[in-house]
């Protein structure tokens, strides 16, 4: 089967519905410090109406930050709709939101704030559609968006988008400015992912032949391909300082994890190092946000004739590969959902994971695992079959569970927020790492 | 863990990969060569790229020669007379460098291993009209079956195996001379395998359609559906077999793909155990239809790609009644229904005349595709939930669930899906005899008319009775409601534009890949 493209050129134009400009809003929360009984912004209070309770109750900020505490679970939209939401993203500072819906036509980004005050609806649409042409039988292109990454200063972010004429790019948006394509190919380009430190964007590209890394600067449009593998380089992800970025290539099931360096004497950027070899698949790796860590998930568990997906932590700086004898002793949970969209979810203060346990009794709840203290929580949350799990520096829990036959997605306040918790990471605390060699 | 049974394994060199190869992705690992001993998907569709079948179909259903180059059906469909093509070349590997030719000793050598009770064959059911094979010489063989059949061609559509590899085994087993060395007579054959569960074939150049355009074709096996599909839109594959609702949205907007949909060949289905004090009751059975919105869960759990059935068979199969209309999600025609026999809402909760509250239990199977299992059953409790009855799950595992309910009958409803090669086949399904432990009508359905017409349309060979005989059977099947009918899904196969010419069949996928082609691309590729 083959598609036929038409000849015209294509313009991209933008549909969106804004209530209020991105500039009005500044970086709202950049300041906010946490004093007793005030752990939350105003807009936070008002949407979680729990929040104040907690804060009078929990009067000192040593009573607030204490444990995990789930403070409240709500329905991001109580809007019923017949449509799946999903793949959620939040920016740098905490205060903005995005997830993905599918439509019948598109899938479209949806940016929001929790106080309401802002929604847009993100879909890169061709000005005048184009028929794409199977034989005699008319193809129509949806508008494909996805995979949402704000900028450092949460006032841009970039996506991938096929622009509705089914050729996926990258496009960088802001408020109250059209969205444009950038170092586009016509190979697909996507999994972008804006650098915490500079206006630098990491992603995946096959324009190369199958899928390398490659970044990109935002404002000079310089383009330098980062990895040159074999095999598809998948799942960028950078470090907190914008020094090094990890990412997940190998054969098809046996993927590792790898680590790019940019020391900061040089400033060039070193060929790629192995993070982990072992026979099993390594995927979706993030990093702590103190930059010390990667938790990723790995199909290392085995029982009753199958193998099943753990998360394992590992530290990020190391000399040489870690081999199966040193990750065998790495795991963190056992038997957990893979979320391809988010990876396993580092709290802001780099000490507990969050991940969603596959039991089917539970409707695979949401646990956490404190890596300092070997403990671990499941959270009555009142949801089920939930996934994509994150959490916002503000200590927001965003995933999504199953309301009805759809997916829909929650937030749930916490007292995560790094302006309550302090990081106080190191290879040393982490229980099990101990014997692990420095470095 | 799946173990594939290989003596002789031999590693892949790095470099044998090249551009002129077509990589496909596939989600199990083939753990058995040996065609119809394979329990994955992904077994059955190699063994369609390394062996052929006696005799094939065209698009339009109509029998070919195939390996076979003739046939006479003879004694009302007791016997067929079958001639060979001439020529046709087992492939040669290094352990069988001699060139051997397909004969009718190779004909009799698969019967007997295909109808062999010791053979580790799942689902051997489709071989069970087979006798035996009568060799009249290297290219003559009549084929003899247990009774006369009425379409005793459908039986000859299996692949041939070759005699100087079985040697005298009497059965198939996984780990079996055939699983060792793949050699058939196919457009492609074995070269290599690897502890990766990559498998390397190359054209066949002496296969009797011609060889085939493609030099080399390389199978990919993934632990991630997500990754796989990523691998085909990054062009580190050329095709994958299956697209997963997840992925459909993404591939179906990347104009550098296509897609392209194939039968899955099963429907799912609600079982109500008819032997419930509740559920055998019609008007009961009947009000649950009507509280399920399969539309709403065919397109939140599958993106739309399928088709609501009205009874237990597909809609594009001869027995289908077009005429017979699915139940819609009617929450007042369900209470109607309720209150005619007798039941009363109390409270928001339907109960019984004695005052009990109707409720159910729900045998949910875990296995590894259990997430939309999990989820569709979660969304079932919802939609009774919300008409006033209660539906505990129970989950359990897949072993646990076969004795649960397909030996114990000890539950209320469960989930499940027949697959099917012969869509009329409803028999076992529906008969009052099948009712027993482990048989196939687990609901435990007993109806004199049904089991009268199941008769009937075994014992014609009247192709125009029996389809009369069945759609009548599909009018009272839908009316009984023993099950609640769901769908029938469409899957679909995704390919880069660099393959040209891709068609797939639902029931043997690459019975066309002769004809396909690779171009290479715009840029060089470096990938293995």
């Amino acid at each position: 089967m083959r598609y036929l493209a038409a000849s015209a050129t294509i313009l991209t134009v933008v549909t969106l519905t804004a209530c209020h400009t991105w500039q009005d809003r500044g970086l709202p929360l950049k300041d906010f410090k946490a004093k007793n009984s005030a752990y939350f912004p105003q807009g936070i209070l008002k949407f979680f109406r729990s929040a104040n309770d907690f804060q009078r109750d929990y009067h000192t900020k040593r009573l607030a930050r204490a444990g995990i505490k789930l403070i409240e679970v709500k329905q991001l939209n109580s809007k019923s709709s017949n449509n799946n939401e999903a793949n959620l993203s939040w920016s740098a500072d905490g205060y903005y939101l995005s997830y993905e819906s599918n439509t019948f036509n598109n899938r479209q980004i949806m940016l929001k704030d929790l106080p309401e005050e802002y929604a847009r609806t993100l879909a890169v649409l061709p000005k005048g559609r184009d028929t794409f042409l199977e034989g005699s039988i008319s193809r129509e292109l949806q508008s494909y968006n996805s995979g949402l990454s704000w900028s450092k200063d949460s006032t841009r972010f970039a996506f991938m988008s096929n622009g509705g004429v089914g050729s996926y790019n990258i496009y960088i948006g802001a408020v109250g400015l059209q969205e444009y394509p950038i170092a586009q190919s016509p190979t697909k380009d996507g999994y972008a992912t804006w650098s915490p430190s500079q206006n630098e964007l990491v992603f995946v590209s096959a324009r190369s032949g199958n899928g390398d890394i490659y970044l990109l600067d935002i404002e000079s449009e310089n383009l330098k391909r980062l990895s040159d593998s074999p095999y598809i380089d998948v799942f960028p992800e950078w470090s907190p300082m914008g020094d090094q970025i990890v990412y997940s290539s190998g054969p098809s099931s046996n993927h590792s994890l790898f680590l790019l360096r940019r020391p900061i004497a040089t400033g060039e950027w070193q060929k790629p190092e192995k993070i982990t070899d072992w026979p099993h698949d390594d995927l979706r790796p993030t990093i702590s946000p103190d930059g010390k860590f990667v938790a990723f998930y790995s199909n290392s568990g085995y029982r009753g004739g199958q193998f099943y997906w753990n998360i394992h932590v590992v530290p990020l700086r190391k000399s040489k590969p870690f081999r199966a004898h040193e990750l065998k002793h790495t795991v963190v949970a056992r038997d957990v959902m893979v979320d391809l969209n988010t990876g396993p979810a580092w709290s802001p203060d780099s000490r507990k994971i969050f991940y969603i346990r596959k039991d089917s009794r539970k409707f695979n709840p949401i646990c956490a695992y404190d890596l300092f203290l070997g403990k671990r929580y499941v959270f009555k949350t009142g949801t089920k079959m939930n996934r994509d799990i994150l959490i916002s520096k503000l200590g927001i829990m965003s995933f999504r569970a199953q309301v009805g036959a759809w997916d829909r997605v929650f937030v749930a306040l916490t007292n995560q927020g790094l302006q309550l918790q302090t990081r106080k990471s190191a290879s040393s605390l982490i229980h099990y790492l101990n014997w692990l060699p420095k470095g | 863990m799946n173990r594939l049974y290989l003596v002789s394994i031999l590693l892949m060199s790095q470099g044998q990969v090249t551009a002129e190869t077509m990589i496909y992705g596939e989600s199990q690992k083939v753990t058995s060569f040996a065609p119809y001993t394979s329990h994955e998907s992904s077994g059955k569709r190699i063994s369609d790229l390394m062996f052929d079948n006696l005799i094939a179909t065209d698009q339009t259903g109509s029998y070919i020669p195939h390996l076979a180059e003739s046939w006479s059906i003879e004694d009302q469909g007791v016997s067929v007379l079958i001639t060979l093509r001439k020529g046709i070349r087992w492939h040669a590997s290094p352990k069988h460098p001699k060139t051997q030719f397909l004969s009718t000793a190779d004909l009799a050598a698969t019967v007997r291993v295909l109808t062999s009770v010791r053979s580790q064959i799942p689902n051997k059911n489709r071989f069970h009209d087979l006798k035996h094979v009568e060799t009249l010489s290297p290219q003559k063989a009549r084929i003899h079956f247990k009774r006369a059949l009425s379409d005793p061609l459908r039986s000859l559509m299996f692949k041939i195996f070759p005699a100087h590899i079985l040697k005298n085994a009497e059965f198939l087993e996984r780990d079996s001379a055939l699983s060792n060395h793949p050699i058939g007579t196919g457009p492609f054959q074995f070269t290599s395998y690897n502890d990766k569960g990559e498998v390397l074939l190359s054209a066949n150049p002496d296969y009797f359609k011609g060889k085939p355009n493609i030099p080399q074709v390389l199978l990919k096996t993934f632990t991630d559906q997500n990754i796989m599909a990523q691998s085909l839109m990054y062009e580190a594959l050329d095709l994958i077999t299956y697209v997963s609702p997840r992925d459909f949205s993404e591939i179906m907007g990347d104009q550098r793909l296509g897609l392209i949909p194939y039968d899955a060949l099963s429907f799912t289905f609600f079982a109500l155990n008819n032997r419930n004090r509740h559920l055998k009751h019609k008007r009961v059975r009947q009000a649950l239809g009507h509280l399920v919105n399969r539309q709403e869960m065919l397109t939140a759990f599958f993106n739309g790609k399928g088709t609501l059935i009205s009874g237990p068979f597909p809609p594009t199969s001869w027995a289908y009644n077009l005429a017979v209309k699915g139940k819609p999600y009617n929450a007042e025609a369900a209470d109607t229904l309720l209150k005619n026999q007798g039941y009363v809402k109390k409270d928001g909760a339907w109960h019984d005349s004695t005052g009990a509250p109707l409720k159910f239990t729900f045998a949910v199977p875990i296995s590894s595709e259990g997430e939309t299992i999990k989820r569709i059953s979660l969304a079932l409790q919802g939609y009774f939930a919300s008409a006033g009855i209660d539906l505990e799950l129970k989950f359990m595992d897949w072993l646990v669930w076969k004795e649960t309910v397909l030996r114990d009958h000890e539950y209320d409803l469960t989930i499940a899906s027949w697959s099917f090669d012969d869509a009329s086949n409803i028999t076992s399904l529906f008969h009052s005899s099948s009712a027993g432990k482990w048989g196939n009508n687990f609901v435990g359905f007993k109806n004199r008319e049904v089991d009268s017409l199941l008769t009937e349309a075994s014992s014609t060979n009247d192709f125009d009775k029996r389809r009369a005989i069945y759609r009548r059977l599909h009018t009272i099947l839908a009316e009984e409601s023993p099950y609640i009918y769901l769908w029938t899904l469409m899957h679909h196969a995704a390919h880069s534009t660099k393959l040209s010419n891709v068609q797939v069949d639902a029931s043997s996928f690459f019975k066309y890949v002769n004809k396909w082609s690779l171009k290479e691309g715009d840029h060089g590729r470096k990938r293995q």
